[in-house]
């Protein structure tokens, strides 16, 4: 049997006994094969002794089990580390962080309580995952749009605590949310916001509340189980267009970006989208080498030729017809400014989408349909993969300092990253920009110790450019909160003296976000 | 002297010498005539004995010295309430909500230091105010627009901290809050986001940094002094334009409501706009009131009158920002989708391009606050009393919920006997999204009798709303405990979550004690 840290058999045993009274025995998984499953598939430790594997898993049915369990991993001193549905792979998966850990898995509680396509929010479960809100509203016919991340399979309580990142007008998850409900470390159960008030009308529709405004503080955080959160939809739209925007020469970034940022803070481009350089990918041998050794010029001549632009960037507008066209009319207009700038319509459609309609978009996630196709992306290049997610200013000056920044240490170790705008930038949140960068993870020891090693000297790069990670792989969460040190580490002091006052034992998801219980806190450097 | 409570007077005076030691004598007012400038010009309890007053004030010019004030009052345990222009007039002004304490006034840190027009933000300190961000924004001559509330006299950080609201589409201004720096009650400095990152680059640009996001905890609350923030702001649009929606019957608000829901909710009408009633205005003139009084008029009767006076029973002047041909276009499809309520009309109404002309600035009908521009123009509108105190609380954006919000006021006041010309009600409004706040205007007068008759229709109101579960979103320093006892979810919980959290972080209790319902352990009552 596998053991929390600093728990003996036999406590741990009482413990087990306990939650298989609460909860039933068939949902308290101990056998090697059941634990195996909550092991993160993608583990940059894979095969290494520091791979953190769960002591065993519980998977409670409701909010009274949740607080049981709660009370018992207290009453014990078992760690516990809760997933929703833990399908953040890129970024841990299922496993804990510290090994031997007991999985609190909320994938059970799944229950879509309530969607309402007057005021547009719905409420659920961790458990319920995007194909399940997307079913629960397609079956009765409601005129809302969730926003899926890709894929779709994850839960949108679990994707909104680590502030993740869709595709439509609503793409900053975490961002729409309204309302929720929390265990606390000693079992008690808090409502945020107008759910404070008993028997509130408004729980989903007004954030805030009274007095200090918490939520929060439960994201990328372990001061609560978060057992229900409310969201804001976006109600059914009348239509979408898309419209591309090409630019020739590399100092044209700087005016696209500033246009681009200008619509975006106006409220005239509302989603998700990615500012390119078609010169970063493609087999072309010629485009290969220029990208190597060739100068700027090269390269413009290079996409001059080829008619494929220096910098793109794709616009997604959704609305009323003649709005998204006034919409894009518009933007055309502002991005003129650039000589030589060509401008080339792409999608369009109304809503609602026939099945018919359905089947032929190859990724449906903009249009609030979930969806696994990304999983065709990764498959063969590598078993799995890793994210590095810096946030940098959404300026071209930003964007070019960060591919060259980026793009150097990539040459320095080797690594398989591309020049010219190898490393994407997208705009998951207003008015910044992401660079989601593809890390892959092999079965390789090697590989994997080389990869943790590259992916620590991004993170150090990154800081000292000003650039910190949005989220990251449980594998780094103490590098990169070490990395948010202003003034010797205050902010995460003070999540050091709310986690000490919400959680004494140290029991929820220890080492989530460096964030440790006192116990086991190194001295910091 | 006044002292704070608990405080001896020796202590006291020590304190007071270490605070002038830390921002000079000129800055620490204990005289009378400087102590009762922080009194409460609007306070319910004027001439009573619970009029909240001050026992002095500090006035520091910088992050340091907040520092040092803070550090020196952790010492002798003074409490501190803080402020930062102190001109949320309706809520409470300058005064603390416990008498004694030392008002921590910020105004003279009143740098802005930095807008930026390229990303839309700035970054100021506790003591500018929306005139000072405008100025500074013409003077410079970016591109870009604040929101200011109405009035615009106050303080963009005290506004977003209280979770206040403007007009344009960045109406919620805590929403438009991008990092902070924090004084804690140890004095030690923190900052938020992704200004935990020393040398940042995006500390205005991205909210939540790494880690538990931290910002909401400061609003309302009690837990840090904020000394920087960032806010973001619009950019310059192209153009402005209004347009009136008006329909005719009374079940046609819930058509009307769940319309204005959508074409909010998809961001096709953005920023705050008011439900108005003309019909039950002109009841308003006829002596009546806008709740529905038991014993008056029937729907049947009011559309009746409607009918002859040619007056709507419901109407909404709805407003676009954006490019001329977008918001053409906007308003266009708006009134495609409200024309599926039989019987509504349309009335285009004003417009403007930007950079707004001077003539316009100086025109009296000019909407001065929905174009990003401060004023004071609010304080003619409201006649006939000495001060008001606001009741604000959140309702659902429906039309049933304004029925039911119309009746059970309505039955409220005429329990307590308050004549409908006497009721201070109006519709409501759009400040933050997804939902609708009232703003009911209580007023204050030089009158012991008076205020005591209102406190008591305010304590009523707060309880009335509880039982239908609407709640305040914020409210004047003398209701904090009120109000926050209704939030009182599984034996208060949330508001024990906030105590704990009080305890772990300011210990001593010296911040701003009783500020939304929130007392550190010595101070705090034993719950009924």
């Amino acid at each position: 049997m596998r053991v929390p840290p600093g728990v003996s058999p036999r406590d741990f045993s009482d413990a087990l006994k306990k939650f298989e009274e609460t909860i039933g025995k068939e949902w308290v998984f101990t056998s090697d094969d059941d634990i195996n499953t909550y092991r993160d598939s993608y583990s940059p430790f894979w095969h290494e002794s520091e791979e953190p594997i769960p002591s065993a898993a519980v998977a409670p049915d409701s909010v009274e089990q949740v607080q049981q369990i709660v009370r018992i991993a207290g009453a014990h001193k078992i760690p516990l580390w809760t997933i929703s549905t833990g399908k953040n792979l890129g970024y841990g998966g299922t496993a804990p962080l510290l090994g031997g850990s007991v999985v609190l898995d909320l994938k059970r509680m799944n229950r879509v309580i309530e969607v309402n396509d007057k005021n547009h929010y719905a409420l659920v479960e961790p458990g319920v995952s995007y194909f399940d809100l997307y079913h629960y509203i397609h079956d009765r016919g409601l005129k809302v749009w969730i926003d899926p991340p890709d894929p779709g399979w994850g839960s949108l309580v679990g994707n909104a605590l680590e502030r993740g990142g869709g595709y439509t007008p609503m793409r900053d998850h975490f961002d729409c949310h309204c309302g929720m409900e929390v265990v606390l470390a000693n079992g008690e159960l808090v409502r945020t916001g107008m759910g404070a008030l008993p028997n509130s009308k408004t729980w989903q529709q007004y954030k805030y509340g009274f007095g200090p405004y918490v939520d929060g503080i439960f994201s990328q955080s372990n001061l609560g189980v978060v057992t229900k959160m409310g969201f804001w939809l976006l109600p059914e739209p009348e239509a979408f267009l898309s419209g591309n925007v090409v630019v020739g020469k590399h100092d044209d970034l700087f005016a696209l970006v500033e246009i681009f940022a200008n619509l975006m803070n106006s409220g005239i481009v509302l989603a998700t989208t990615t500012v390119i350089s078609p010169l970063a990918y493609g087999p072309d041998p010629e485009l290969a080498a220029l990208r190597a050794s060739g100068s700027t010029k090269d390269l413009e001549d290079y996409a001059a030729r080829k008619k494929i632009g220096y910098w793109s960037v794709s616009l997604p507008f959704y609305g009323p017809a003649d709005v998204v066209a006034a919409q894009w009319a518009y933007a055309k207009r502002k991005f003129s400014v650039i000589p030589e700038v060509r401008f080339e319509d792409r999608a369009s459609y109304r809503f609602p989408l026939d099945d018919e309609q359905l089947a032929k978009i190859v990724n449906p996630v903009p249009f609030g349909v979930p969806s696994l196709q990304t999983f065709s992306i990764g498959g063969p290049r590598s078993q799995g993969h890793m994210w590095f997610s810096p946030i940098i200013p959404m300026t071209g000056e930003a964007v070019l300092e960060a591919q060259k920044v980026f793009d150097q240490v990539a040459k320095d170790l080797s690594l398989n990253g591309g020049s010219v705008g190898g490393f994407p930038v997208w705009n998951f949140f207003a008015r910044a920009f992401v660079i989601i960068y593809f890390f892959p993870i092999e079965h390789d020891v090697e590989k994997n110790r080389k990869n943790r090693e590259v992916f620590r000297r991004l993170i150090k790069t990154a800081a000292e450019h000003g650039w910190g990670e949005y989220r990251t792989h449980t594998a780094f969460m103490g590098d990169i909160m070490d990395a948010y040190s202003f003034n010797n580490h205050s902010l995460l002091r003070l999540h050091e003296t709310m986690k000490d006052a919400l959680d004494p034992n140290g029991i929820l998801s220890p080492g989530k976000n460096g964030i440790w219980p006192k116990g086991m806190r190194k001295a910091r450097a | 002297m006044r002292l704070p409570p608990g405080v001896s007077e020796a202590d006291f005076t020590a304190a007071l010498k270490e605070f002038e030691s830390a921002v000079g004598s000129e800055w620490v007012f204990t005289s009378d005539d400087d102590v009762n400038l922080y009194r409460d010009a609007y306070s319910p309890f004027w001439h009573e004995e619970e009029d909240r007053v001050p026992s002095a004030a500090v006035a520091p010019d910088n992050v340091e010295q907040v520092q040092a004030v803070v550090r020196v009052a952790n010492k002798h345990k003074i409490p501190l309430w803080t402020i930062s222009t102190g001109k949320n007039l309706a809520y409470g002004g300058s005064a603390p909500a416990l008498s004694g304490s030392v008002v921590l006034d910020l105004k003279r840190m009143n740098r802005v230091l930095e807008v930026n027009d390229q990303n839309h933000y700035a970054l100021v300190e506790p003591g500018v105010s929306y005139f000072d961000l405008y100025r500074y924004i013409q003077e410079h001559k970016l591109k870009v627009w604040i929101d200011p509330p109405d009035p615009g006299w106050g303080s963009p950080m005290g506004n977003s901290l209280e979770r206040g609201g403007g007009r344009t589409p960045m109406r919620d201004h805590f929403a438009a809050v991008c990092g902070i720096e924090v004084v804690l009650a140890n004095g030690e400095i923190m900052r938020t986001g992704m200004g935990a990152m020393p040398g940042s680059k995006t500390w205005q640009q991205y909210k939540y940094g790494f880690g538990p996001y931290v910002d909401g905890m400061f609003s309302q609350s009690n837990f840090g002094v904020v000394t920087k923030m960032g806010v973001w702001l619009m950019p310059e649009p192209e153009a402005y334009r209004e347009g009136t929606v008006m329909v005719s019957r009374h079940d046609d608000l819930i058509p009307f409501v769940e319309t204005l829901s959508y074409l909010m909710n998809s961001e096709i009408v953005r920023g705050t706009m008011l439900l108005e009633s003309p019909l039950l205005n002109y009841r308003v003139s006829q002596g009546g009131g806008v709740l529905d009084s038991p014993g008056g008029p029937s729907v049947a009767e009011m559309e009746k009158i409607g009918q002859e006076k040619n007056l709507p029973y419901w109407s909404a002047v709805l407003h676009f920002w954006g490019p001329q041909k977008v918001i053409d276009a906007q308003w266009e499809y708006t009134q495609e989708k409200f024309s599926e309520i039989p019987g509504a009309t349309f009335k285009d109404g004003r417009a403007y391009r930007f950079p707004l002309e001077q003539k316009y600035k100086d025109m009296e009908d000019t909407p001065l606050v929905a174009l990003g521009i401060p004023n004071l123009a609010i304080f003619g509108l409201i006649q006939g009393t000495y001060g008001h105190m606001d009741f604000s609380p959140i309702i659902p954006m429906t039309g049933e919920a304004v029925f039911e919000v119309l009746k059970a006021f309505g039955e409220a006041y005429a329990e307590m006997g308050v004549a409908p010309k006497n009721q201070f009600f109006a519709l409501p409004w759009s400040f933050f999204p997804h939902s609708f706040v009232l703003l009911f205007g209580f007023p204050i007068e030089h009158n012991v009798e008076q205020n005591r008759k209102s406190r008591e229709m305010f304590e009523r109101l707060v309880q009335v709303a509880a039982e239908h579960g609407w709640g305040e979103y914020r409210t004047h320093v003398a209701y904090m405990d009120t109000v926050a006892n209704v939030y009182s979810y599984n034996n208060h919980a949330l508001h024990r979550f906030h105590e704990t959290l009080k305890d772990a972080v300011d210990p001593n209790g010296i911040l701003s004690p009783g500020k939304s319902g929130i007392w550190p352990k010595h101070l705090r009552k034993s719950p009924a």
